[in-house]
């Protein structure tokens, strides 16, 4: 269960990382992870959206009805100054954080 | 949680706005896929069914459900439709994952359903014989009264007299009655056959409370003067068998033993016996037609008043318990035998036992009980076998997924959501194999009943799937699938998600131990127990088969007749059975005929007979010898062959020189140095003389797998029997020689009791079986245990050789030969086999013990069955373990190794 903290954050992380490059709406960020990462992070709606909303609430990241290309309704997220901050030193944290555990991991191994 | 109250203040309407939110999704997503070249129905369907109702409902509760308590109650109101949609969705995914597995389902479901039926078979005949209520009003009130020595099983019904004294004990029962079963001969349009009836007390049915299906019961006045009230109250099956349950039936007349009986009702249709579960009684009649039905009489040649002992059923007073009743009836049977002035049978006592739980009679139920248990206990072990084989195979599967499961895990995906979804499959699996199961048990029961042997009553095992068997087959079923599913679900959303993200989490460390391996081993002991018991027996059938009886078996009927039960006066036997031989020679297509007294195999009369000449056994009074009376042709229709003499002739009559037959084994045994021919032998029973005439084969008296025993035929002319066999061998097929032998049954005496008619290859059949079956179902277990053990086998390997890939990578680029590889991987995979085969063949040894009585022919530690067992399972695990090594050693290196 220790560890369970470690892959929310990593998920939050995800979505930030995403959005850094501009905003997005839900359906984009799903199928943006989904290509960059070759379909291995299968976002399920049930994990995305309450973590949207979560980030939301904790005012890192910022939403808003708009539309798309299309004339689609969408509420778009984009990143607020704090979720920057926050994403900043939290990659650096989980680097360190992995680093560690793949140091071990390795050590292991061999 | 504070914090989200004070933003969600802020919003109008939450979830509404994380709904519109989800339909957007919807919508995009739709757009997307129409992108990709989808029709807008395809892609909205596509869109449904890939991200379901349900993951947008989870994701829409989540987010909304800290919102308000308002929107909280609406939520639980949601959660069960969410439930329901989430369950269905794990259906459709199960089936899915099914249909593209269609080989492995099939499997699945035909393992389970061997398994889930061989119980629910066995429980069915349980419940059948102890389980299933008696159709009696208040049944746990009831009691019969069973005698016996003291702290042993009762066998004994009361004797009459205990009888009339328990019914002097108003105070511990409220009512009681008695009942009696007698085998006798009805007559009807195709002769006169034999019935099962049950002589009654006029106030046992009201002690029972039951009410007839038609008409009445017997009036308490009624049955009380012996000899008196010639009424029948039918039993429903025989009402609706012989009468086509016609309601115009009472009044009109049935003939039990030659004598006249009025109808007055019918019973129920749940009441099939008083005596027993497993029999059906054709009529009920007073008990004071006991005697004249049994043909039972005193010295004088009178019927008997009463039956000598008789069954008691009692209905315990309201507010005693059984066993205060019990202590009052020892009192009184003690009183009893003292009234008897018997003193001898010490520690003879009458028991009450609730008659809810019976079967047969307390020590008969006992031995039921032993054989259910070790049947039930085969069946579970073949259960057991399918559950921890397709545990195995969903294990294999499951780690083949663990890297998208860990990475949904990791996502946040509910583990219980996973675990539950893993575990529908296995639950689906196991409710198809428990249907196909419930219909593969009645079939089992039915193809039992059709090859029950035919001994003269009809039992019956009517186990039909009621209630109970039902609800037994759903507990095998859930059951079943937890087992299946469960900890193979569990292992592979274990959190070991670190491991698993970064590539293949290193394998546990393999052996012997590791819990795959001792799967295997266990399915292989299995395996190897259930193969040996249907090996041992397979092997008796086959020893049985080959037995040569001594006499042909593939053309000649019987017919049996009881001139005795038909009521035919000693003093007219002879008489009769010549009438009988007569008439049977002038049916047209009798080729050859004879007559004997009793058939071989299944029973034997036996004499003792002094040798002149020779010194009988130590304390004995001669030899023991099987006795046969015979006539003129019952030799050849038999095909036994004549060694040397002459056999019996329609000259050897009463007045002439007494003359017999002996058998091979006789001469053999008593006369080894010179010919039997002239020699005489001296008959105990009767003090005559007789002289040898002839030496004929041996013949299998009474099992086919005991050696041969001295044998005498005698002639039946020159003593003659009560019990009539007319063999016939004769030009048309065996059905149309059956009824020319009924038909001059018929001829003679339509009151003649054809007690049964069958071909002789049936009475063998009879004979062996006990063994066809058990040979018949250890062997479909066993090839089942086979089968499934094979399986297993080669899931496990694969998957331990796809998880090698990049092991065998390496060593083939360094250089290792395909032959090389194999043999690592074969090695790793059967040591468990051997671990498995070895523990279960030391099982089976001692097991096979257990069953040395049921077999023939075959000691325990056969070693034809115990090498071969073990070499073709052996074979089975190696050609198993065998295909996906090959498989491994084929691998392309530059492959394998990019794995990594």
């Amino acid at each position: 269960m220790a560890g369970s903290n470690l892959f929310t954050g990593t998920l939050d992380l995800l979505i930030l990382q995403t959005l850094k490059r501009g905003p997005k709406h839900g359906y984009a960020i799903g199928k943006w992870l989904a290509d960059r990462t070759e379909g291995a992070v299968a976002l399920e709606e049930s994990a995305l959206y309450p973590a949207l909303h979560r980030l939301e609430r904790k005012g890192l990241i910022e939403g808003a009805w708009g539309q798309t290309d299309t004339g689609r309704k969408a509420r778009f997220y984009t990143l607020t100054r704090r979720g920057d901050k926050a994403l900043g030193r939290e990659t650096a944290r989980w680097e360190e954080h992995a680093g560690a555990v793949f140091s071990v991991l390795r050590h292991e191994e061999g | 949680m504070k914090r989200f109250f004070r933003a969600g203040d802020y919003r109008p309407d939450p979830h509404r706005d994380v709904l519109d939110e989800m339909q957007s999704h919807l919508d995009l997503k739709v757009e997307d896929l129409m992108a990709q070249g989808l029709t807008e129905e395809e892609a909205r369907r596509e869109a449904l069914r890939t991200t379901g109702g349900s993951s947008l409902d989870e994701a829409w509760a989540v987010s909304t459900a800290r919102a308000t308590t308002h929107t909280r109650r609406r939520l639980r109101r949601r959660s069960f439709l969410h439930h329901i949609d989430t369950l269905l969705q794990d259906v459709r995914y199960a089936l899915r994952r099914m249909g593209q597995n269609p080989g492995f389902t099939l499997i699945a479901i035909l393992s389970l359903a061997v398994g889930i039926g061989a119980n629910t078979a066995v429980f069915s005949a349980v419940n059948a014989l102890f389980l299933r209520p008696p159709p009696y009003h208040a049944p746990e009130e009831l009691v019969q009264v069973w005698s016996g020595f003291r702290d042993r099983a009762p066998t004994s019904s009361a004797s009459w007299e205990e009888y009339q004294a328990l019914r002097e004990v108003a105070d511990v029962f409220s009512g009681i009655g008695a009942y009696d079963g007698i085998l006798t001969r009805i007559r009807n349009q195709e002769g006169t056959q034999s019935a099962f009836v049950e002589a009654v007390t006029p106030d046992l049915f009201t002690v029972l409370g039951i009410e007839p299906a038609l008409g009445r019961f017997f009036l308490p006045d009624e049955g009380r003067t012996p000899g008196g009230d010639p009424l029948a109250i039918l039993g429903y099956g025989f009402w609706v068998r012989a009468f086509e349950g016609d309601p115009g039936v009472l009044g009109r007349t049935v003939y039990l033993a030659g004598q006249s009986f009025t109808i007055v009702g019918v019973t129920p249709p749940e009441l099939s016996a008083l005596q027993s579960s497993t029999l059906i009684t054709e009529l009920f009649i007073p008990m004071s037609m006991a005697g004249v039905v049994s043909g039972e009489t005193d010295a004088a040649g009178t019927p008997v008043e009463h039956p000598r002992s008789v069954d008691v059923l009692a209905r315990l007073a309201p507010g005693v318990p059984r066993e205060a009743g019990e202590v009052r009836v020892k009192r009184i049977a003690r009183d009893v035998l003292e009234a008897q002035g018997e003193e001898a049978r010490e520690g003879w006592e009458l028991s009450l036992w609730p008659i809810r739980y019976q079967a047969i009679n307390p020590s008969i139920d006992a031995s039921l009980i032993q054989v259910a248990t070790f049947l039930l206990a085969v069946a579970v072990l073949v259960l057991l076998l399918a559950c921890t084989n397709l545990a195995n195979l969903f294990l294999a599967r499951g780690v083949d997924r663990k890297r998208e499961i860990a990475v949904r895990l990791a996502m946040g995906a509910g583990r219980m959501r996973l675990v539950r979804q893993l575990c529908t499959e296995a639950l689906l699996l196991s409710a198809l194999g428990g249907l196909a199961g419930l219909f593969l048990a009645q079939w089992t029961l039915d193809l039992l009943l059709r090859l029950q042997p035919q001994v003269g009553v009809t039992f019956n095992l009517h186990a039909s799937t009621d209630g109970r068997v039902l609800l037994f087959t759903l507990g095998t079923v859930s059951l079943a699938g937890l087992l299946v599913g469960l900890a193979p679900a569990m292992a592979a959303t274990r959190r070991e998600i670190s491991l698993t993200l970064k590539g293949e989490a290193p394998e546990r460390r393999k052996g012997i131990l590791s819990l795959r391996g001792s799967l295997v081993a266990f399915q292989m002991s299995v395996s190897v127990i259930l193969l040996t018991g249907a090996g041992l027996f397979l092997r008796s059938l086959l020893v049985a088969q080959d037995t040569d009886p001594g006499f042909s078996t593939d053309r000649s009927v019987s017919v049996w007749v009881d001139l005795e039960k038909s009521g035919v006066p000693p003093s007219d036997w002879e008489r009769v059975t010549e009438e009988l031989q007569a008439r049977v020679r002038a049916q047209a297509g009798i080729r050859l005929m004879g007559t004997t007294d009793l058939l071989p195999l299944l029973s034997r009369n036996t004499d003792v007979f002094g040798i002149p000449g020779l010194d009988p056994p130590e304390g004995r009074d001669g030899y023991m010898m099987d006795v046969y009376a015979v006539d003129a042709g019952y030799v050849s229709v038999m095909g036994i062959p004549l060694l040397s003499g002459r056999g019996i002739e329609a000259t050897d009559r009463e007045g002439t020189p007494r003359v017999v037959l002996v058998s091979q084994e006789a001469a053999r045994r008593f006369w080894p140095e010179e010919s039997p021919l002239g020699k005489e032998i001296i008959s105990s029973s009767t003090g005559n003389g007789y002289q040898v005439v002839g030496v004929v084969g041996n013949v299998a008296s009474n099992l086919l797998r005991d050696p041969p025993r001295p044998t005498v035929y005698f002639s039946l002319a020159q003593r003659p029997r009560e019990e009539v066999y007319l063999v016939a061998e004769g030009a048309g097929t065996r059905q149309e020689t059956v009824a020319a032998l009924r038909r001059a049954v018929w001829e003679v005496d339509p009151d003649l009791l054809i007690r049964h008619a069958q071909s002789l290859e049936e009475r063998l059949g009879v004979n062996l079986y006990p063994a066809r079956m058990a040979a018949l179902f250890l062997g479909t277990f066993g090839l089942m245990a086979l089968l499934l053990a094979a399986i297993g086998l080669y899931g496990v390997v694969s998957l331990s050789v796809s998880r090698r890939t990049r092991e065998v990578g390496v060593r083939m680029s360094l250089g290792a030969d395909a032959g090389r590889v194999v043999a690592m991987i074969l090695g790793g995979s059967l040591g468990s086999v051997a671990v498995g085969g070895f523990i279960g063949l030391s099982l089976a040894i001692l097991l096979a013990r257990l069953i040395r009585g049921f077999l023939f022919g075959v000691e325990p530690a056969d070693p034809t069955t115990l090498v071969s067992v073990p070499l073709i399972l052996g074979a089975v695990a190696a050609l198993a373990a065998y295909l996906p090594a090959r498989r491994a050693s084929r691998v392309n290196p530059v492959r394998a190794l990019r794995s990594e």
